[in-house]
């Protein structure tokens, strides 16, 4: 894989997984599940 | 405001996160995404498709869980009357009619697309699937054979695949039957995390491939990702990567089918809408990018080189999910059990999509003619059961294809554009923003207002043209159809353009005598205040 595979593979994954993250932080911290 | 004492409701936040993240989470997110992202640019498809995420996927996500909540409000749960409420308009109710309409329709033929996921699995256990597939080509026959549409020494009858079926009928019936808080969202708990766990662990056995056949040291796991995932720039000058990117987040999120507004018209008034919406879509995100696009274009990379790999990825994700897949498998230690586990996953994605098809019927027909939910699942049972014949032994006559393109493509973007222009435009972007953020636990930038009422409803009116031009026509005429198949495609029309006359019809007789509501109710005061 490209250098530039790379970094569209990291960026991608790494904007999912911090919404992801931050969606049900957000939601745990509202203490409404 | 609680919620009119006849309807259901949900009975957990989490349980409707997973009901919406399971209708979207689909065989599009596993076999759909990865083959446009390779046909497409590869990476470099992943800037039109963030784009069109943020542009088109987000903001419908939002209208669609405000305008579901606020016509559940109002003791509606379907798009018609949700229109009517919403802009205090008879006459918009019936565009409402196609957020019926295309959920019914997909249901028809998904249904027996999902029983066959169910046979395959059964088939990689118990049959001869692996055997089949071991074979290579022969794997295409033992699919036509399964369909009923040859006949071969695996499968002599369409029996298997009939009582698969029946089986898969018969469970998203049971889940419907049983409820929007016993049926959906006691299923959606428990099939999510085991769909996400299957998914991660044939994730898990792709990425570990390494590079299984050493006579091809290139054909390793790194260069199968680099397939999907290296950037080919030049792609971006071209539209159709951009109407293809646009098409993908529409598949995916279940957007523009009525499913999330009805699902949404069983929130409490005081229910986070916001919030909600953007954390189904971060799930469906997941399942679609993370997981989706780590199994079948790196797994058939290493197996098959990037020559066999771009072969079969143009002749469509359909058949690289049930006969590559399976080919692959046939090449890997404990290949049944991995065969097993993938269709197992598709299967439970394909019946949380499935169920969440035929809620909007069932509610149109509780919410409007106050049958009951028990004779009104029975109404929708023996339609679609009916309905679902034409698909399975017209097949071979093109049926399905003719169901998908007016239900499953064109209806959405048609339905997507009457709901933008109704939240934006009618309802005001104004009274629209109070009422999403209502609840909300968090605040949606005030950019995506300018970009709901202009960028969303422009984009969706393009697509909308550019379709209809581009696919509408040729379909409408025929073009490619064998002379033979012409009286079953035709018959298909006939079929839907009567169902939407028959539902433009119930419309018509569920609002006789019945008045729109005050503008000055409890509800649209606060809107205005």
């Amino acid at each position: 894989m490209s250098i530039s595979g790379w970094i569209l593979i990291s960026l991608s994954w790494g904007a999912i997984l911090s919404l992801v993250t931050f969606c049900f932080l957000t939601m745990f911290r509202t203490g409404k599940m | 405001m609680a919620l009119p004492s006849n309807r259901e409701a949900w009975g957990s936040r989490l349980g409707v996160i997973l009901a919406v993240a399971g209708s979207a989470v689909g065989l599009g997110n596993f076999l759909r995404f990865p083959v446009q992202a390779a046909q497409n640019g590869g990476g470099a498809f992943m800037i039109p498709y963030f784009v069109s995420l943020l542009l088109l996927g987000f903001p419908l996500m939002l209208i669609e869980w405000t305008l579901g909540r606020y016509g559940g409000m109002h003791g509606y749960g379907t798009a018609p009357s949700i229109f009517a409420v919403a802009t205090r308009n008879h006459f918009l109710k019936y565009f409402g009619v196609v957020g019926i309409f295309v959920p019914v329709v997909v249901f028809i033929y998904y249904t027996y697309v999902e029983s066959w996921l169910l046979g395959f699995a059964i088939q990689s256990v118990f049959g001869a699937l692996m055997e089949a597939a071991a074979e290579g080509s022969a794997m295409q026959d033992f699919l036509l054979a399964y369909q009923g549409v040859t006949q071969n020494s695996w499968f002599g009858s369409i029996a298997p695949a009939y009582i698969c079926f029946l089986v898969t009928f018969t469970l998203n019936f049971f889940i419907i039957y049983k409820g929007v808080r016993s049926g959906i969202e006691i299923f959606s708990k428990i099939a999510m995390p085991i769909l996400l766990f299957l998914g991660v662990i044939i994730m898990v056995r792709v990425v570990t491939l390494g590079n299984p056949l050493a006579d091809h040291p290139g054909w390793n796991i790194a260069n199968g990702f680099g397939f999907l995932w290296n950037p080919d720039f030049s792609a971006l000058k071209n539209s159709k990567v951009w109407m293809a990117a646009a098409g993908q987040v529409f598949f995916t999120l279940s957007i523009g089918q009525g499913i999330i507004l009805t699902y949404a018209s069983y929130l409490n008034r005081k229910d986070d809408v916001a919030l909600n919406g953007l954390t189904s879509v971060s799930l469906n995100e997941f399942a679609e990018v993370i997981i989706g696009g780590s199994i079948v274009i790196p797994a058939a990379y290493v197996f098959m080189g990037p020559g066999g790999l771009s072969e079969v990825a143009n002749g469509g994700a359909f058949n690289l999910g049930f006969v590559t897949m399976p080919q692959i498998f046939a090449h890997m230690q404990f290949g049944g059990l991995f065969a097993f586990l993938w269709f197992a996953m598709l299967f439970i994605a394909g019946i949380t999509s499935s169920v969440s098809m035929l809620q909007p019927a069932v509610a149109f027909v509780d919410d409007e003619f106050r049958l009951g939910r028990d004779k009104s699942v029975l109404a929708i049972l023996v339609f679609t059961f009916l309905a679902c014949h034409g698909v399975i032994f017209g097949i071979a006559h093109g049926v399905m294809d003719e169901m998908d393109f007016w239900g499953g493509t064109f209806g959405l973007v048609l339905f997507a554009t009457a709901e933008v222009i109704i939240f934006g435009w009618i309802f005001g972007i104004d009274r629209a923003w109070k009422e999403t953020h209502f609840g909300a636990d968090i605040r949606v930038p005030s950019i995506f207002k300018f970009i709901i009422k202009y960028v969303t409803s422009a984009f969706l009116i393009i697509l909308l043209v550019s379709w209809t031009v581009q696919m509408a026509i040729p379909t409408l005429s025929m073009s490619g159809v064998a002379p033979e198949n012409r009286i079953w495609v035709i018959g298909t029309r006939i079929f839907l353009a009567g169902f939407v006359l028959t539902l433009s019809a119930l419309v018509y007789l569920a609002w006789q005598g019945r008045e729109l509501p005050d503008v000055d109710n409890e509800i649209d005061r606060e809107l205005t205040s």
